[in-house]
């Protein structure tokens, strides 16, 4: 038990020591934290539920008004067309209407658009409310009365949705630190200085995944705190939940770890394999992108990518998403296991692999 | 000698897996991701959502409703994969089902509907200035395909009022264009992120190709090896930059066939704009690697100088998404970044997408910070070489 507290502490002392480790783990989420926090900031904090601001030229009261009557929108006056283009094409607004009494344009920032592709059923909205507000008939004889209903069991900003993904970035850094116990540890032959000591390979390997375990956990629960304090979240966290959801998503996605290092014997081969990897389940598992609007095959690849039952089980033991609690235990029983079993079967061979 | 000095490193970069897969593989596989990704979203010519109708009135008006959303509902076309409920009590229920994405959005058409309608209409023909009635709809926050189908739900809604009202009194009815703006002659999303590509690999081999292997030198002594060997400092910078010439060169070609050959993207990579801009990324970038190599401690110091660097000049240098409409915090780096303006100029240039500041900035900015860095690459190189 000793040996496993020592090179448990010796591995949490290393990790401050180790800058690159230090900067993918803490920094790096926090950076991208406050990039994207600052930068979608105010679509994600918006003044309106569907965070649309439109920009028409002055001239036309009408539209004003009907505009206001669509509601949920945010309306810039602009004083002539050119300029109406100019904010929309820069990004400024998410778009423009221009009308010249007989054809409605509208015109959509195409980064606007990625965002909120409903922007694309606008212009029909626009056309039939103006020309029902045109005869004094308002919005009609029937209306859409809309409910938000949330996901999760506290209302949270857009941000505030994102932060579990954010999260699962810094968990999915796991991955590389099972190529370095398992690859560059064995290339460099630093464990076979350990086959000299009574170090059992038992302790050695489950001294150094308990101390990535606990610092990957700090690291993602000081991510957690200081987006909530930067950006006034307020989330509703089941912190067993929680930290159950972090413990097996390490886990899980040291097994990814241990699987590259198998596979491939060059741990920078592992290494650059685990950040293609990395980078295709950012994109792909819905954690920063939503899947809503991919073709099929790009939202049944997101199945098989763990990132993407990562990003539930946190935003759920967050309080921003609804799920059963069946699917938590369920994810990390899957993940415990099959860590289990496959670091029983690399952890004994960790030593005698060396030897090769 | 330069020549024969440079085709050696140039060889020497090649034989490694790592350089290789991130400077030449990885931007090629980047585009190819934001492309898929990004692409179809532009490009979404059916989509159809669930949805749960509510009706528990069957009155002439809710069976118009529903008559309408039952169309919508058919054919390869469809709009809706739609489920009728009538039972109003299993709202709960329902609401389980929106929360957990097993339905995108709810559709009540509440009690007493009809009636509601007939008084309305007969209120308005008699010039009283009612109310609309009410439909209820339940829509997902942070769903982006709820908010699709709820916007749907309401064209739908707007439309069959107009042809409510169509049959009592003149309508003008508008013609309605919808167009997606990114680019002065039609939007491509291929065209868009084709450039920033390019700008993005070219920055990855300069940056941390560049800081990383110099750093590497330093710390292994080997500059210091260099120096008892006939090659003068400069034949040895000016032989490690053309390889890397060769290397940008090479990053281009594969980008290009993938931007041209494989997504038919229309930039032409032998314009007169684009080989200047991205000579002018060659030489920004690279001398950024330079100065990242001659104030690193060691090869760990730049690595973590460049990741430092790296996502801010990356994602706030509007490679992926326009960053003009930021907060005034996050701006100052929007603004002093060179990326901004690199991508800024080669997209104006092209014909993509204006360009925010001037074309003379485009070329300015970015040509101060490659003399500053010049000079203060070589001023600690000649002191580091002295000691």
């Amino acid at each position: 038990m000793r040996v496993f507290i020592n090179i448990a502490f010796y591995r949490i002392k290393s990790f401050y020591r180790d800058t690159f480790t230090f900067l993918f783990t803490i920094i790096l989420p926090l950076i991208f934290v406050i990039i994207f926090g600052f930068v979608f900031g105010e679509s994600a904090t918006g003044t309106n539920e569907y965070g649309i601001s439109l920009g028409i030229i002055k001239d036309n009261s009408d539209l004003v008004q009907v505009l206001k009557e669509l509601g949920d929108m945010k309306v810039v006056l602009v004083d002539n067309e050119e300029e109406l283009r100019n904010q929309v094409l820069g990004g400024y607004i998410d778009g423009g209407v221009i009308f010249d009494r007989n054809e409605f344009n509208l015109l959509i920032n195409f980064s606007s658009f990625q965002q909120k592709p409903f922007l694309r059923t606008l212009g029909e909205n626009l056309a039939n409310v103006y020309a029902l507000h045109e005869i004094g008939k308002g919005r009609g004889i029937v209306k859409v009365e809309e409910e938000f209903i949330d996901p999760g069991k506290v209302r949270v900003t857009s941000l505030g949705y994102s932060i579990p993904g954010v999260l699962s970035f810094s968990i999915s850094g796991s991955i590389f630190t099972m190529i370095a116990l398992f690859g560059y540890y064995r290339k460099r032959k630093v464990l076979k200085r350990f086959a000299v000591t009574p170090i059992s390979p038992l302790s050695f390997v489950s001294g150094m995944v308990f101390a990535n375990v606990i610092l990957s956990i700090l690291s993602c629960i000081l991510v957690l705190l200081v987006a909530q304090i930067i950006f006034n979240l307020n989330f509703s966290i089941n912190w067993g939940l929680f930290l159950l959801s972090l413990f097996s998503s390490i886990l899980g996605m040291m097994v990814l770890g241990i699987i590259l290092s198998a596979l491939f014997k060059e741990p920078q081969t592992a290494n650059n394999v685990g950040n293609l990897l990395v980078n295709i389940m950012l994109f792909f598992s819905g954690v920063y992108f939503p899947l809503d609007f991919l073709p099929n095959y790009l939202k049944i690849l997101a199945r098989f990518l763990p990132l993407y039952y990562v990003g539930k089980a946190l935003r759920i033991s967050v309080g921003v998403e609804e799920g059963d609690l069946s699917f938590i235990y369920t994810l990390s029983t899957i993940m415990v296991l099959i860590f289990v079993f496959l670091i029983s079967i690399f952890g004994r061979k960790i030593l005698s692999l060396e030897e090769d | 000698m330069i020549i024969k000095n440079s085709t050696y490193f140039f060889k020497s970069a090649i034989r490694e897996k790592a350089y290789i897969f991130w400077c030449i593989a990885f931007p090629a596989i980047l585009m190819m991701i934001l492309i898929t990704i990004f692409s179809s979203l532009y490009e979404v010519k059916r989509v159809n959502f669930d949805i749960y109708l509510v009706k528990n009135e069957s009155g002439d008006f809710s069976n118009i409703i529903y008559n309408v959303f039952e169309d919508l509902s058919k054919g390869e076309e469809k709009i809706f994969n739609l489920k009728i409920f009538k039972d109003i009590s299993i709202g709960e229920k329902l609401l389980e089902d929106l929360k957990k994405g097993k339905t995108k959005l709810i559709v009540e058409i509440p009690e007493g509907f009809d009636s509601l309608v007939l008084s309305n209409i007969t209120m308005r023909m008699f010039g009283a200035d009612v109310n609309p009635v009410p439909i209820k709809v339940y829509t997902l926050r942070h769903s982006l395909s709820s908010q699709a189908a709820s916007m749907v739900v309401r064209s739908i809604i707007d439309r069959m009022n107009l042809e409510f009202v169509k049959r009592m009194t003149n309508v003008n009815e508008y013609k309605v264009k919808s167009k997606i703006l990114g680019s002065k002659k039609g939007f491509s999303y291929v065209d868009f992120i084709f450039p920033g590509i390019v700008i993005i690999a070219i920055f990855f081999t300069g940056m941390f190709g560049i800081g990383q292997e110099l750093s590497w030198y330093r710390e292994g002594k080997i500059l210091k090896r260099f120096q008892l060997t006939p090659i003068s400092p400069l034949n040895f910078f000016l032989s490690y930059f053309l390889s890397r010439f060769y290397f940008f060169i090479l990053q281009i070609l594969v980008l290009s066939f993938v931007g041209k050959v494989i997504y038919k993207s229309s930039v032409n990579p032998f314009s007169f704009y684009f080989i200047f801009y991205v000579f002018l990324t060659m030489f920004t970038i690279s001398t950024f690697g330079f100065f990242i190599s001659a104030v690193a401690k060691n090869t760990n110091s730049a690595n973590v100088i460049g990741q430092i660097l790296n996502f801010p000049l990356q994602f706030l240098g509007g490679i992926y998404f326009p960053v003009n409409d930021v907060p005034w915090f996050v701006k100052w780096i929007v603004i002093i970044n060179p990326i901004t303006y690199l991508a800024a100029g080669i997209r104006d240039t092209l014909g993509i997408m204006p360009s925010p500041y001037p074309i003379y900035l485009t070329i300015l900015i970015p040509l101060v910070y490659f003399l500053i860095f010049l000079l203060i690459s070589i001023k600690k190189y000649r002191n580091m070489e002295l000691t």
